[in-house]
């Protein structure tokens, strides 16, 4: 898909650029090259960019699908895992969720978000959905009792990867302690303003406040721009 | 109202809305130049947010991931809509730009996404008279005791939670109501023109990301519908109608003929 679609459009100049090949020790084709298209070939889809996979994907590539997943599992898996909590229930979503963005792929708008951003917001609303759902129906429980505690085991850990990431801790250090605590307990704790005023026993006016001060001092240490 | 709306955007952004707030906010949003670039940049913001502690998946998930991708149908992109006729809501309500638009983009894409839906205050007035038609017709139903389960119906028009939808349509309009805590939803229209033969009308539950049959109703032949039926317990935020062989689809074949956000 990738690859006839560069040679239809003759775009290959551009689509060779070095920030869409995650290795520059591959980017090595020349100008004197017989055939630049018949050395894209060779190419592993895996050194395509973001944008480029999720381009790909919404055509129906599933391979540049393979590369979406693997540019983004960290980020969605990471997200699902600090709601969800329970590692077992967190790999369903995660599934769920990869599912949801080969669905929806065609239909990423760029001028709403990048890639990143849309995995990361779906990746949340199933996250809390999950973690909602079951707040009301309770009817894991009795599943999670049943299941043995080595399967835990087995599945922790093999998580292997996992980082704090600095930037993002620092950035949350800057707010106020209040601010922190509502951004944290909404976003990584996966309650809704309401749960949280009651949480910290403060008014739901004071907790909306709070996220939208919090997220706006955030805004602006990222450099988040529309 | 607009007020506590402009302020939601960063708690939708962090998901921290309870579903109903969620639903009014993307209903807002589109059409408010402020909240609308809030939404953008909190999501960007929320998405470092969950670069905080990057996990990477077992490798069985991707295995699995790949697997079920491969028998799963991609949604259609959205698409500018063609030129549909101007169906009229009632007297002197004929829709307009926004509106027509807004049926004809759900009709193209079956689906619609909840965070592309515009209230508007033609939206509104329908509602308004959608509502006030609904009380006659089921005032007729219930005095004049024409429908096959009268009691059914009071008892669902009763209902506290009983929700009135107003399905938009080419033809007309088709009022859904719809209790979730009988399960219990209800089609009333007046003049729905025939399916045709070997065809039926089915209503689906529009979700988040998809469609869930939710039953087939068939006009009489004045194009009378009065048809009410169990239907499962769903977090649905509207309803289409498709015309589907007799037996329904389990997925809609045809193009959306009549659709209403709840």
């Amino acid at each position: 898909m990738i690859l006839r679609e560069f040679s239809a459009n003759g775009q290959s100049t551009e689509a060779l650029a070095p920030n869409s090949i995650r290795d520059p020790a591959s980017c090595r084709v020349k100008m004197g090259d017989v055939n630049p298209i018949r050395r894209l070939r060779s190419v592993p889809v895996g050194m395509l960019d973001l944008s480029t996979s999720l381009r790909n994907t919404s055509l129906g590539d599933e391979a540049s699908f393979g590369v979406f997943y693997d540019l983004t599992a960290s980020l969605v898996h990471g997200v699902v895992l600090g709601v969800v909590k329970d590692p077992a229930i967190a790999e369903e979503v995660t599934q769920e969720v990869f599912l949801e963005l080969w669905r929806l792929a065609p239909r990423f708008d760029s001028s709403k978000g990048s890639p990143k951003s849309w995995a990361a917001t779906i990746a949340h609303r199933r996250a809390v959905d999950r973690v909602r759902s079951e707040q009301s129906r309770r009817t894991r429980e009795e599943r999670d009792r049943q299941r043995t505690p080595a399967e835990y085991d087995v599945v922790s850990e093999q998580v292997v990867e996992h980082l704090e990431q600095e930037h993002v801790v620092d950035a949350l250090g800057q707010l106020t302690k209040t601010q922190r605590e509502a951004v944290t307990l909404a976003y990584y704790g996966g309650h809704t303003y309401r749960e949280v005023a009651v949480l910290l026993d403060v008014p739901e006016g004071t907790v909306k406040t709070r996220i939208r001060d919090g997220l706006i001092k955030l805004r602006d240490q990222f450099g988040v721009t529309s | 109202m607009n007020t506590e709306l402009h302020h939601l955007a960063a708690a939708y952004a962090l998901g921290a809305l309870e579903a109903e707030e969620r639903d009014a906010f993307e209903i807002h949003y589109p059409g408010c130049d402020i909240c609308s670039v809030e939404v953008v940049e909190f999501a960007l913001t929320a998405a470092v947010l969950g670069e905080r502690s990057l996990v990477h998946p077992r490798s069985e998930v991707r295995s699995v991931v790949m697997d079920r991708i491969a028998k799963t149908r991609q949604l259609s992109p959205l698409v500018e809509p063609p030129t549909l006729s101007v169906p009229r809501m009632g007297p002197g309500d004929a829709i307009t730009g926004p509106t027509k638009q807004r049926v004809a983009t759900l009709a193209s894409k079956g689906v619609p996404a909840a965070g592309q839906w515009r209230a508007s205050r033609l939206g509104r007035t329908v509602l308004a008279t959608a509502a006030a038609l609904l009380l006659v017709v089921a005032g007729a139903i219930v005095v004049g005791n024409r429908a096959e389960e009268p009691d059914l119906f009071a008892q669902l028009l009763d209902a506290p939670d009983a929700e009135l939808t107003p399905l938009e349509g080419e033809t007309g309009i088709v009022q859904v109501v719809w209790s979730p805590s009988l399960d219990r939803v209800a089609v009333l229209a007046s003049s729905m023109p025939d399916p045709g033969a070997g065809m039926t009308y089915e209503l689906w539950f529009l979700l988040e990301g998809g469609v869930v049959r939710a039953g087939l109703f068939a006009p009489g032949e004045s194009g009378e519908v009065r048809h009410s039926w169990d239907v499962e317990d769903l977090d649905a935020n509207g309803w289409g109608v498709t015309i589907e062989p007799v037996g329904g689809s389990d997925s809609p074949t045809s193009e959306v003929l009549y659709v209403g956000t709840l």
